[in-house]
């Protein structure tokens, strides 16, 4: 149960919040990042709950939580860094986005989906909302036997209604990646 | 770890693509097929578009090229320069790809109609509103969606020609709270005079019906003169904008203003020019968007044009400002539209040229066409009409795949 190398303990002048990945590793995080994942605050937000209390989450897997974690941790210090100085306010977006850019750069693409799963989950709309374009890029030139494989999908297309649909509109199948 | 993405995740993924790949992946599955065509994707999708700064609306750019016996529309990034026309020499062989200097940054849409002359009303919220013709009052009009290669023509309006000489005034526009796009026609007849105001019906794509509108209207011509006939209406905040001249009548003295009409409420409004402009005479006033602002042009008797002027704050006529001259030189007939560069396209003897505003050098672009149908607007990708039925425009087939 020790703490990840990538999650070191904060000061004891912050109040933290313990979190639980599935297989039981605790994460401990500054108050104001666990507020970061909404799942997170609305346990909180409940009467009664003390933040003494460790949070179970246990759809998220301990290597997506500490990525989340890491990234969360960034993008509040970005957002305290900007203000109502214009030239601030496009630096930490250039900033968050060379730090979106440098979290999905690496990852395969199981690795996504599995943050994918954990940001929808956590319910964290900014980190969802980059991860998501970044699966558009990735997938856009690609062909539909691809996607198929990519989403695990099922053709149920009958072989007349698959030919059907493409011809409808042959000209978006010009410019597809090999796959 | 489950493989499979949560519905909620999926329709994240898709309302980010571009149109091209969602078209594409409809052949994935029954369910994407179903997905993809709903309304809810579509209408996500397009309030993406058209909030997201990350997808800035591209620069649609038209006119006929007699030359070629061609209707031209291109897609542009806005971020480049306007590009010149390569093949320069009469009777030279037409290469597409190479036609502008900058192949990759361009797209050619396949015009929706290739038999007619067509004009641009104006194009907003994903779909583009033209008409058959210019000045001739065909009352022939299309709505179409480049991304999705589709068209529907609109029915004739009610309001006909008769042996009557009339004039009619145009505006397209998206009415946000009712998803609903809208073509707004005004009809002014020449024989009663200049103070009746005009009869004005409206075409809305969910009723697929022209109604009139009987909202009063303001009792004086739009735009009379010849040049502002080619301003196409401007479609900002919900509200289509032309200039009029409110005539010297009953007292009231000669202004400049701005006449608006929401799409929502369907009602007229008035908007005040800049203070030192408003009660100057014999000015023509060009009517456009800059940067997303609303801008004019006023231009006097001589050929020559004054300054641009830009709305900073939509709807405060104090807070209009004097951008730059246009200092041109003599010769050019009008100006088309402003990029986001901040280059000014005008034509001169049937050709386009550029001008930049701080240098005052203007640039051949060597791109002719004839004068009325220079058109510039903005288009944003998106799916609207994609659940539509086919309404062959001008009854030539549409122009979905295969054309």
């Amino acid at each position: 149960m020790a703490n990840n190398g990538e999650n070191p303990s904060p000061d004891v002048g912050g109040k933290t919040v313990k979190l639980k990945a599935d297989d039981g590793e605790i994460f401990e995080v500054e108050e104001a990042v666990a507020m970061e994942l909404q799942t997170v605050k609305s346990f909180f937000d409940d009467d009664g709950v003390s933040y003494d209390t460790v949070v179970p989450l246990l759809n998220v897997s301990s290597t997506a939580l500490a990525k989340v974690i890491q990234y969360c941790r960034r993008a509040v210090e970005l957002r305290a860094k900007s203000g109502d100085d214009e030239g601030a306010n496009e630096k930490a977006r250039e900033e968050r986005e060379g730090l979106e850019a440098e979290l999905v750069r690496e990852e395969s693409d199981e690795g996504i989906k599995e943050l994918i799963l954990a940001a929808n989950y956590l319910n964290i709309k900014d980190m969802l909302s980059f991860l998501c374009r970044a699966v558009g890029d990735r997938i856009k030139n690609k062909s539909v036997e691809y996607v198929r494989r990519f989403f695990v999908l099922e053709n149920d297309f009958s072989p007349e209604e698959e030919e059907r649909t493409r011809n409808e509109v042959a000209w978006a199948f010009e410019g597809v990646d090999a796959d | 770890m489950s493989d499979y993405l949560p519905d909620e995740a999926i329709i994240e993924i898709l309302t980010r693509l571009p149109v091209k790949s969602l078209i594409k992946f409809r052949c994935v599955s029954k369910t994407w097929r179903s997905l993809i065509s709903s309304p809810f994707l579509i209408a996500n999708h397009l309030n993406l578009a058209l909030s997201d700064p990350q997808y800035p609306p591209y620069l649609l750019f038209h006119y006929s090229d007699d030359l070629h016996q061609k209707q031209r529309f291109t897609l542009h990034s806005p971020d480049d320069p306007f590009p010149q026309n390569q093949s320069r020499e009469e009777g030279e062989e037409e290469d597409e790809k190479g036609f502008f200097d900058y192949p990759s940054g361009f797209i050619e849409l396949h015009s929706p109609l290739e038999s007619t002359k067509l004009s641009l009303v104006n194009s907003c919220a994903g779909l583009v509103c033209l008409a058959c013709g210019f000045l001739e009052l065909k009352n022939s009009f299309i709505f179409w969606n480049p991304s999705i290669r589709k068209a529907i023509s609109v029915p004739e309006p009610n309001i006909g020609l008769k042996s009557d000489p009339l004039l009619h005034y145009l505006g397209f526009g998206y009415d946000s709270k009712n998803d609903d796009y809208k073509l707004v026609r005004l009809v002014y007849s020449l024989r009663y005079g200049w103070y009746l105001p005009p009869l004005v019906e409206i075409y809305t794509l969910r009723t697929g019906e022209w109604r009139s509108v009987t909202a009063p209207a303001p009792p004086y011509f739009i735009s009379l003169s010849y040049l502002s006939n080619f301003s196409l209406p401007v479609f900002l905040n919900g509200k289509v904008h032309w200039f009029a001249v409110t005539p010297q009548h009953q007292g009231a003295i000669r202004r400049n203003v701005i006449v608006t009409f929401g799409m929502e409420d369907e009602a007229f409004g008035e908007m005040g020019m800049p203070k030192s402009l408003e009660g100057v005479d014999n000015l023509d006033f060009f009517v456009t968007l800059v940067d997303g602002l609303l801008a004019v042009l006023p231009r006097g008797c001589a050929t020559e044009f004054h300054s641009l002027w830009v709305m900073k704050k939509y709807g405060v006529p104090e807070s209009w400002t004097k951008m730059f001259h246009i200092e041109t030189g003599e010769g050019f007939e009008r100006v088309i539209g402003f990029t986001k560069n901040g280059e000014v396209l005008l034509t001169k003897d049937e050709k386009m040229f550029s001008y930049e505003p701080s240098s005052q050098r203007t640039l051949d672009l060597h791109i002719s066409g004839e004068i009325v149908f220079f058109a510039l607007d903005t288009y944003v990708e998106s799916f609207v009409l994609l659940n539509v039925a086919d309404g062959d425009p001008g009854r030539q087939g549409n122009s979905s795949a295969g054309s």
